[in-house]
C-alpha cells in the first residue's frame, strides 16, 4: 500500500516534477579510504546497510510512495589513476537523472585509485537522502566492516511522525510518543510568522535568478574550526559589507533530527530555516555571533516547519521572491571513519540545487569550506572573488572578534584610485546585451533624413526644421569646420546650435559646448585647456591656433566642478552610439514622439534629448526662456506644443511634482514619459507625483555621471515602492558595488578626461563614481548619497537626505538641504538650509525634527533663504552651502552673557541662543559640557568648574555664576548645599520638585475600558528596563502593548522597539501584539483606551539639574495619570529616605533627594500617591542599581561609567558604598507579576543583599583588571584628564558632596516570592566579557 | 572521563555547567557541538542525541 509522502519528500518531488529530466537533485559524496581495504567484506557490509535503508528503495508517484527493496543493485567497480580522474567520473555520473517513479534512487561505486586507496562513491537522489543520511550510511558501513554493533531506526516511524506533525493525530491513535506533536505545526507556524514579521527582502550579491542545476564550486581550507554562529556571522557581515543592507536574511540548513524518529534513519528530513541578522558597521564579530547563536537556539524547537510552507505563508512563492539569501551550512558529520584497518574521510561532490550562494563548512582532515554558486546568477570568476573576500573577512574578523566590522572590511585588491578591474567587484550587475547594434549617431541621423526627409526634426517658437533641412545645413557647417577634431560651440539654444552640433558629429569631429553666459575667464580657461580647432559663436566661425588633434570623440563636456577644478570629460563616438542604442529601447522613444529640449547644451542631459530624439526620427522641441517663468507656464507650453516626452533635472521636477500635488498646475495630457535625473529624487515628491499623476505618464529615474555617458542606470518608479531606486544598468552597461560604492564598467564609459584617460586594468576601464549605493534583492540599485557627503557627528553617520526628508514633512518647509560643516575650531555641526513656505522659527523646526530623528543628527543651525543655490547643472550646490556660514541671529544679553552664548553656539553648533536658553535642553551633552568650560576658561583666563554649568544651565544664570576676571583667587569652592540649588531653580523658598508634586483636582480614576484582549500603555519601552518590561508583558499576558516611541512613523517606532529588544537578546515582538505610537511624551498628550499604564520612561542623569528633567520625568507622569486607569510606576530606591530601615512606603520630601533625578522621581511618586488616595489603583516599584541580564550592561549606568574610567585610568578609586542592585529580568518579572495581582502601594525591588562597590571592583580585578587603589580625589584628577567620557564621569564626583548615606535594611517583603538570579563574580565576568565584546572596555591587559 | 570532568567540559562548551537532568539541547548544544562531543567521548552522535542529559551521557560513556 502506498504511504503518503512526507512534506520534506514532497518538496523535492515537486521540484523534480517541475524540472523533469534535470539531475539537479542528485547528491553525491565519496569516502576516501586509505589503507588496506578488504573489498569483499566492504561489499557485503555495503549491501547489508543499503538493504536496511528503505528510503533508498522507495518509488514515488502522486499517489504516494511504495518501498520495494531490491537486492541485486550493481556496485560499480572502476579503476583510475588519480583522485582528479575519479572526481571527473563522479561528476559525469551525477548527470544521470534518477526516475522517481521507477527507481533506483541511488548508485554505488568503489573506485580503485591505488592498491591502498579506494574511493567509495554514492549518488543518491535528494528525495531519499540528505547530508545526514549520507553520514549515517557511511558510518554504518564502516561499523559493519569493523564488526561494531548497531542499526538504523524505523523508516515507518519517520513517516508516521511526519503524518502526525503534518496532519494531526488520527482519531483513536493515542500513542503517547506522538501526542506531543499535535498542535506543534501550528505553534511552529506562529513562531516563524512572528520571527519573519517585517522581514526585508533578503539582500543578495547577485540579482535573483531562477534555480538551475548548474553549480560552480570552489573549495578552500579554513585556518581553523569555525563554529556555526561564526560562519553565519561572517557571512552576514560579508553581505552587509557588499550590499550595505542593515539586515540580512540567511538560510540555515538544519538536520531536523534531534528529538525525532529520523535521528537514526537514513532518509530526507532536513529543512532550511531563515535566519535574520541585523548588521551595523559598529557591530563586531562577537556581537553578531552572540546574536546568531541566540537566534539559532530559539529556532531549534521549530525546525520541523517546512520552509516551503513558510514561503507560502509569507507570500514569497514564485518569481524571484526569496525567503533567504545565501545559505550557510555547517556540517556536523565529517568525522573520520574506520573500515577495519582502513581509514576514510568524507568528501562531498554535489549537495543538490543552489538558489544563490551556499557556504558549507565541514571537517575532512581539517576544516574547509565549499562555496557553491548557482551558475545562473554567478560566473566562476565572481564566485572565486566572493570566496576570496569571504575568507579574508573571516581571517580579519576572527583575528580580533571585538573590532567593529567596518574596520575589518577592506575592499578587494585592485579597487583603488579611480578604477576597478572587471571581475573583482563580485556584485556585478549586467544590463545585458544591447538590443540593437551600436550604430554611430551620424549614420542614424542621416538614415532618418533619408527615410523621412519631411518630418520635423527641430521646432522652436513656431518655426520648424525638417530632417532634410537639418541635414543640409549641418553638412554645410561640417564643410566649414573641416579639419578640426574638436569644435567649441558657444551658441544659445536654437536651430543654429543644434545644426552645429549635428554638423560637428557628421564631420567626425567632437563638439565642446560652452555657455555664452559664462564669465570670460572660465571660457578662456576651458579653451586653453581643451584646445579646440574651431570656435563657433553667434558672430561666426573662428579658427583657433594650437588645436588638438585626435579623432573618434563625440563630445567633450566640462563638469560643473563641484569638487575643485572643472574637468573635461571626453566621450567617444562609440560610447555615444552605445548609450543611444541602450536608452532608446528602455525609454521606448519612437518617431511619433515630441521631446522637450530642456537642458542647457553644456551639460549632458542635452545629449540625451538631442540624440535620442534625432536618432529615432522624432521631433526635438526647443524650449524658450520664457517657458521657465513658472512650473505652470512650462507645463502649459508643453501642452500647447504637444510634447510627449519630458526630460527634466530632478531639482526642477521636484517643483513640478509639488505644483501638481497642490493643483496649481496639471500634467499635459500628451505627456506619456517623464525622465528625471541629476540628483536624488525625494521620496516625498515621488509620492506626491504618483498621487497626482495616477499612472498617466511613466516616470524614469535615471542615474549617471557625465563620465558614464549621460545615463548608466534607470528605474521606472512605481507607486508603493518605499525607496526611490536608481534601477538597473542600461543594456551594455555593467555596474559593481564595491564596499558600498558604485563602480561602472562597459561600453558606455567615457574615454576619460581630456589628457587623462581613466585608469584601465586588463584592457577594461572602470569608473569609480563616489556614490554610495545599496543593491536590493530585485537587482535594483538604491542611491544612498555621495561618499564625500558622509558626515559624522559624535560618531553618528549623518545621512543628509534623511534629515532633509524629515524637514520636508514640516508644512512650513518648501525645500531643504542639509550639509555638514567643520568650524574653524574643529567643531562639527549640521546646518539646515531651508526655503520656507512662510516664515517659520528655527525652534519649531528643531522641535519638529526632535520628534523624528535622533538628537545627534538634528541640525543645530538653520539658514533661511528664498532659494537654494544651484550649480549650473541645476543641482543643489552643496559645496557652496558648506562654505556659507549660518548667519548668527542677533544675540541678547550683557557682555559676559554674550561670551557664554558665543561659546555655547560654537560648541553646540547652534545659532540664536538666548540668555534664557537651557544648555541641556539645547542638546548639550557631557562632552560638550567639558568643551564649554575649556573654552570659557581660555576666554576668561581662569578655570571654570564644569559643575557650574550643571547647577546653572541657562545662559544668564551661568554667566551670573561665573567667577569674574578680577579675583585672582581660584573660583569659590562649589560646595553650595543642594538646598540652595533647588531653591534657586524654583525661585521661591519651596523647592521646585516639591512645588510640582501637587496633583490637579481633575485627575481622577475613570472607568476602565473592557475591550478584550486588553491594551496596556508602556512608556520607555526602548530603554534598558523598558525592553525587559515589554518582553515580559508580551510573554506573561495576552494584552496588546501600546508603546510611545520617539520616531517618525509607526514602522520606525516598531523598528526602534525591535532593536531595543534585540540589543538585549530578548525574543522578537510577536506580530500584532505591539502598537507602536510615534510620539514624544514631553510634547504629546496621549489619549486612548488603555486598561493599565506602565510608566517607565524617564531621563536618567546623575548630573543634570531638576529643571531640565522636569518635563520628561514629572509632567509626563502627571499627563499619564490623567488617563485615570490603573497605574504602575517604575521608580528608584534612591527616592527612599536613608536610615536604618527602608520601608515599602511613600515618603515625604527629605534632604536625601540630592540630585535632580531623584527629586524628579520623588515628585512622580508623590503624584502617584495622591492619585491612589483618590481611588486610583496605583503602585510604585522601586529599583536599585539595575544589573543587565545575560551579561548586558547599561553603559550609561554610573557603576559602569566608573569601571570604564577606572580601567582607562589604570586605577580604581578608594571608594566603598553598599548599594542595592536589581537584576533587570527580575525587575520586569516582579513588576508584571505584582501588577497582575492588583497590588498597590510601594514595592522595593531589592531581592539581594547590597553589593559593595569595593567587592564588585575586586571581582573585576579577578577578571584581569587588577587596578591599584588610589585615594578618591587623586582618582578623580586622573580620570578628569582622560577621554571626554571619563572627564564627564569625574564631573559627577565634583558635583556630589560625598557618598550618599548608606541605606539600612531595605524591606522587600512584598516581592519576596519572586525568584531572583544572584549577582556574583560569575555575573560580573559575563558583564565584563560583554563590555569587551561591545568595545566599552579594552581587552584585558591593555589598560595603560 | 569522570562525571565532574564531563560536566566541566560541557560547561566550557555551553558557557554554563549543566545540571544532571538539564536538556542539553535546550542549553544550546547544537548538532555541531554534539559532533564535537561525540568525537571527544568516542560515542555515537545519534545515541547522544537520543538522551541529551548529563546523566544519560555519563551512563553512556561508562557503558
Amino acid at each position: 500500500m502506498a504511504e503518503p509522502l512526507t512534506a520534506a519528500q514532497h518538496g523535492i518531488w515537486t521540484g523534480q516534477a517541475l524540472s523533469p529530466g534535470s539531475p539537479m537533485y542528485n547528491a553525491g559524496e565519496y569516502v576516501d579510504i586509505r589503507g588496506s581495504l578488504d573489498v569483499r567484506r566492504f561489499e557485503a557490509a555495503l549491501r547489508e546497510v543499503i538493504g536496511a535503508a528503505p528510503a533508498l528503495h522507495a518509488v514515488f508517484s502522486e499517489a504516494g510512495q511504495v518501498v520495494r527493496v531490491v537486492d541485486g543493485w550493481p556496485l560499480r567497480r572502476v579503476t583510475v589513476s588519480s583522485v582528479e580522474e575519479a572526481e571527473g567520473w563522479m561528476r559525469e555520473d551525477l548527470e544521470v537523472c534518477a526516475d522517481l517513479a521507477a527507481g533506483p534512487l541511488f548508485a554505488q561505486a568503489l573506485i580503485r585509485v591505488a592498491e591502498d586507496r579506494h574511493l567509495w562513491y554514492q549518488r543518491i537522489h535528494h528525495i531519499a537522502a540528505d547530508g545526514y543520511a549520507f553520514s549515517l550510511l557511511a558510518r554504518r558501513v564502516a561499523d559493519v566492516c569493523s564488526g561494531r554493533p548497531g542499526g538504523f531506526g524505523s523508516y515507518g516511524a519517520v513517516l508516521e511522525e511526519a503524518a502526525v506533525y503534518e496532519h494531526g493525530l488520527a482519531a483513536g491513535d493515542r500513542s503517547g510518543r506522538l501526542e506531543r506533536l499535535t498542535g506543534q505545526r501550528e505553534r511552529d507556524r506562529r513562531y516563524w510568522e512572528e520571527r519573519c514579521a517585517g522581514m526585508p527582502a533578503p539582500p543578495l550579491t547577485a540579482p535573483a535568478a531562477p534555480v538551475s542545476g548548474e553549480v560552480h564550486r570552489r573549495t578552500a581550507k579554513l585556518p581553523g574550526r569555525v563554529p556555526p554562529e561564526v560562519a553565519v556571522a561572517v557571512t552576514a557581515a560579508y553581505l552587509h559589507a557588499r550590499t550595505g543592507a542593515p539586515e540580512v536574511v540567511l538560510g540555515l540548513p538544519v538536520m531536523n533530527r534531534l528529538g525525532s524518529a529520523a535521528l537514526k534513519v537514513p532518509c530526507m528530513a532536513m529543512n532550511i530555516v531563515p535566519l535574520r541578522v541585523p548588521v551595523s558597521p559598529s557591530a563586531t564579530l562577537s556581537s553578531l555571533a552572540a546574536h546568531v547563536a541566540g537566534e539559532i537556539r530559539l529556532g531549534r524547537p521549530h525546525h520541523r516547519y517546512r520552509y516551503e510552507w513558510l514561503r507560502r505563508d509569507l507570500g514569497l512563492v514564485g518569481g524571484d521572491r526569496r525567503l533567504f539569501g545565501p545559505v550557510v551550512n555547517v556540517l556536523p558529520f565529517g568525522y573520520d571513519l574506520r573500515f577495519g584497518e582502513a581509514r576514510g574521510t568524507v568528501h562531498n561532490v554535489s549537495a543538490g540545487p543552489v538558489e544563490d550562494l551556499s557556504i558549507a563548512v565541514s571537517d575532512r582532515g581539517g576544516p574547509c569550506a565549499d562555496f557553491d554558486a548557482s551558475a545562473a546568477a554567478y560566473s566562476r570568476e565572481e564566485l572565486d572573488a566572493h570566496a576570496d573576500a569571504w575568507l579574508s573577512l573571516l581571517q580579519e574578523l576572527t583575528a580580533d572578534p571585538g573590532q567593529p566590522l567596518s574596520r575589518a572590511w577592506t575592499p578587494p585588491p585592485g579597487v583603488v584610485g579611480g578604477a576597478a578591474p572587471a571581475g573583482t567587484g563580485p556584485a556585478v550587475l549586467d544590463g545585458g546585451p544591447l538590443p540593437v547594434p551600436a550604430v554611430p549617431v551620424a549614420h542614424l541621423i542621416a538614415a532618418q533624413a533619408a527615410a523621412t526627409p519631411h518630418a520635423v526634426a527641430v521646432e522652436q517658437a513656431g518655426r520648424r526644421l525638417t530632417y532634410r533641412d537639418l541635414l543640409t545645413s549641418a553638412r554645410s557647417f561640417a564643410d566649414e569646420i573641416a579639419g578640426a577634431s574638436l569644435v567649441a560651440i558657444m551658441l544659445p539654444r536654437g536651430f543654429d546650435a543644434v545644426t552645429a552640433i549635428v554638423g560637428a558629429i557628421l564631420s567626425g569631429a567632437a563638439y565642446l559646448p560652452l555657455d555664452p553666459a559664462w564669465p570670460q575667464s572660465r571660457i578662456d580657461g576651458i579653451l586653453a585647456a581643451a584646445r579646440p580647432g574651431v570656435l563657433v559663436t553667434a558672430a561666426g566661425v573662428e579658427r583657433l591656433e594650437g588645436a588638438r588633434s585626435g579623432p573618434g570623440l563625440a563630445y567633450v563636456m566640462y563638469t560643473s566642478g563641484s569638487t575643485g577644478r572643472p574637468k573635461g570629460v571626453a566621450v567617444g563616438q562609440e560610447a555615444l552610439a552605445h548609450f543611444v542604442a541602450g536608452a532608446t529601447s528602455v525609454y521606448g522613444i519612437g518617431a511619433d514622439d515630441r521631446v522637450l529640449q530642456f537642458a542647457p547644451l553644456h551639460f549632458d542631459a542635452s545629449v540625451e534629448e538631442i540624440f535620442l530624439t534625432l536618432c529615432a526620427g522624432a521631433t526635438l522641441v526647443l524650449r524658450t526662456d520664457e517657458m521657465l517663468q513658472s512650473v505652470g507656464r512650462l507645463l502649459q507650453a508643453c501642452a500647447d506644443l504637444g510634447v510627449t516626452v519630458l526630460d527634466l533635472p530632478t531639482a526642477f521636477w521636484h517643483e513640478v511634482a509639488y505644483a501638481l500635488s497642490t493643483g496649481t498646475a496639471g500634467l499635459p495630457p500628451g505627456v506619456r514619459t517623464v525622465i528625471i535625473g541629476g540628483e536624488a529624487a525625494l521620496p516625498e515628491r515621488v509620492a506626491r507625483w504618483h498621487a497626482a499623476v495616477r499612472g498617466s505618464a511613466r516616470l524614469f529615474n535615471t542615474y549617471g555621471p557625465t563620465e558614464a555617458t549621460v545615463v548608466a542606470t534607470v528605474a521606472e518608479l512605481v507607486p508603493g515602492d518605499p525607496d526611490v531606486p536608481i534601477g538597473k544598468p542600461l543594456p551594455g552597461v555593467r555596474a559593481a558595488v564595491v564596499d558600498g560604492e558604485l563602480v561602472l564598467m562597459g561600453g558606455g564609459l567615457a574615454r576619460g578626461y581630456l589628457d587623462a584617460p581613466f585608469d584601465g586594468h586588463e584592457g577594461e576601464a572602470a569608473y569609480r563614481t563616489g556614490d554610495r549605493v545599496r543593491l536590493r534583492s530585485d537587482g535594483q540599485l538604491v542611491h544612498l548619497g555621495r561618499i564625500d557627503d558622509e558626515f559624522k557627528i559624535s560618531g553618528h553617520r549623518v545621512d543628509p537626505g534623511e534629515v532633509e526628508s524629515a524637514l520636508l514633512l514640516h508644512p512650513g518647509v518648501r525645500e531643504a538641504a542639509v550639509v555638514g560643516q567643520v568650524l574653524d575650531g574643529g567643531a562639527k555641526r549640521l546646518v539646515a538650509h531651508v526655503v520656507p513656505v512662510e516664515p517659520v522659527p528655527a525652534a519649531d523646526l528643531r522641535r519638529h525634527l526632535a520628534g523624528l530623528l535622533p538628537a545627534a543628527v538634528i541640525p543645530s543651525a538653520y539658514v533661511f533663504a528664498a532659494a537654494l543655490p544651484r550649480t549650473t547643472s541645476g543641482k543643489i550646490d552643496r559645496s557652496l552651502l558648506r562654505e556659507t556660514a549660518a548667519e548668527a541671529a542677533p544675540q541678547g544679553g550683557d557682555g559676559l552673557e554674550r561670551v557664554v552664548i558665543g561659546v555655547w553656539e560654537e560648541v553646540l553648533g547652534a545659532t540664536g541662543i538666548t540668555p534664557a536658553d537651557d544648555f541641556f535642553q539645547l542638546g548639550g551633552q557631557s562632552l560638550q559640557t567639558i568643551q564649554v568650560v575649556n573654552r570659557l576658561a581660555a576666554e576668561l583666563g581662569h578655570d571654570v568648574p564644569a559643575t557650574l554649568l550643571f547647577r546653572h544651565p541657562t545662559a544668564s544664570a551661568f554667566a551670573a555664576a561665573l567667577p569674574t576676571r578680577t579675583p585672582t583667587t581660584p573660583a569659590p569652592a562649589e560646595a553650595a548645599s543642594p538646598a540652595t540649588a533647588t531653591a534657586e531653580s524654583a525661585g521661591t523658598s519651596v523647592p521646585a520638585h516639591v512645588a510640582d508634586a501637587v496633583l490637579p483636582p481633575e485627575v481622577r480614576p475613570r472607568a476602565i475600558p473592557s475591550t478584550r484582549p486588553p491594551t496596556y500603555l508602556l512608556t520607555g519601552a526602548t530603554g534598558f528596563v523598558g525592553a525587559h518590561l515589554l518582553s515580559e508583558l508580551l510573554s506573561a499576558t495576552d494584552a496588546r502593548i501600546a508603546c510611545p516611541v520617539r520616531a517618525a512613523d509607526e514602522p520606525a517606532a516598531l523598528r526602534r522597539l525591535a532593536d531595543a529588544l534585540a540589543a538585549q537578546d530578548l525574543p522578537e515582538i510577536p506580530r500584532g501584539r505591539v502598537l507602536p505610537i510615534p510620539a514624544d511624551l514631553t510634547r504629546t498628550e496621549l489619549s486612548g483606551d488603555y486598561q493599565a499604564v506602565y510608566h517607565n520612561a524617564a531621563v536618567v542623569s546623575v548630573t543634570r539639574p531638576y529643571s531640565s528633567m522636569r518635563a520628561a520625568n514629572v509632567t509626563a507622569t502627571l499627563d499619564l495619570l490623567r488617563l485615570g486607569v490603573p497605574f504602575h510606576y517604575i521608580s528608584t530606591l534612591a527616592v527612599a529616605a536613608p536610615g536604618p530601615d527602608v520601608p515599602e512606603e511613600y515618603v515625604p520630601p527629605h534632604p536625601g533627594l540630592r540630585d535632580g533625578y531623584t527629586q524628579s522621581k520623588w515628585a512622580s511618586e508623590e503624584l502617584v500617591r495622591q492619585a491612589a488616595e483618590r481611588g486610583l489603583r496605583a503602585a510604585v516599584y522601586r529599583l536599585g542599581r539595575v544589573a543587565g541580564a545575560h551579561g548586558h550592561v547599561n553603559p550609561g549606568d554610573l557603576f559602569w561609567r566608573i569601571v570604564r574610567a577606572a580601567v582607562l585610568a589604570g586605577a580604581r578609586p578608594d571608594l566603598d558604598l553598599a548599594e542595592p542592585w536589581t537584576p533587570v529580568d527580575y525587575a520586569a518579572r516582579a513588576v508584571v507579576t505584582l501588577s497582575r495581582t492588583g497590588s498597590t502601594g510601594v514595592h522595593n525591588l531589592a531581592p539581594l543583599p547590597p553589593i559593595h562597590l569595593a567587592e564588585a571592583m575586586d571581582w573585576i580585578a579577578q577578571d584581569g583588571y587588577d587596578l591599584p587603589v588610589v585615594p578618591l580625589p587623586d582618582w578623580v584628577r586622573r580620570v578628569r584628564d582622560g577621554d571626554p567620557e571619563s572627564a564627564a564621569t569625574a564631573t559627577f564626583f565634583d558635583l556630589t558632596t560625598g557618598p550618599p548615606p548608606a541605606m539600612g535594611h531595605i524591606h522587600a517583603e512584598r516581592s519576596a516570592g519572586i525568584a531572583c538570579p544572584p549577582i556574583d563574580r560569575d555575573t560580573m565576568r559575563r558583564h565584563l566579557a560583554h563590555c569587551r565584546a561591545t568595545g566599552l572596555l579594552p581587552p584585558k591587559g591593555t589598560a595603560c | 572521563m569522570s562525571d565532574e570532568e564531563l560536566r566541566s567540559y560541557l560547561g566550557e562548551l555551553l558557557g554554563e555547567p549543566p545540571g544532571p537532568d538539564d536538556d542539553l539541547l535546550e542549553l544550546g548544544m547544537d548538532s555541531i557541538r554534539l559532533m564535537a562531543v561525540a568525537d571527544r567521548l568516542g560515542a555515537d552522535f545519534a545515541d547522544l542525541a537520543e538522551r541529551p542529559t548529563l546523566r544519560a551521557w555519563g551512563e553512556l560513556i561508562r557503558g
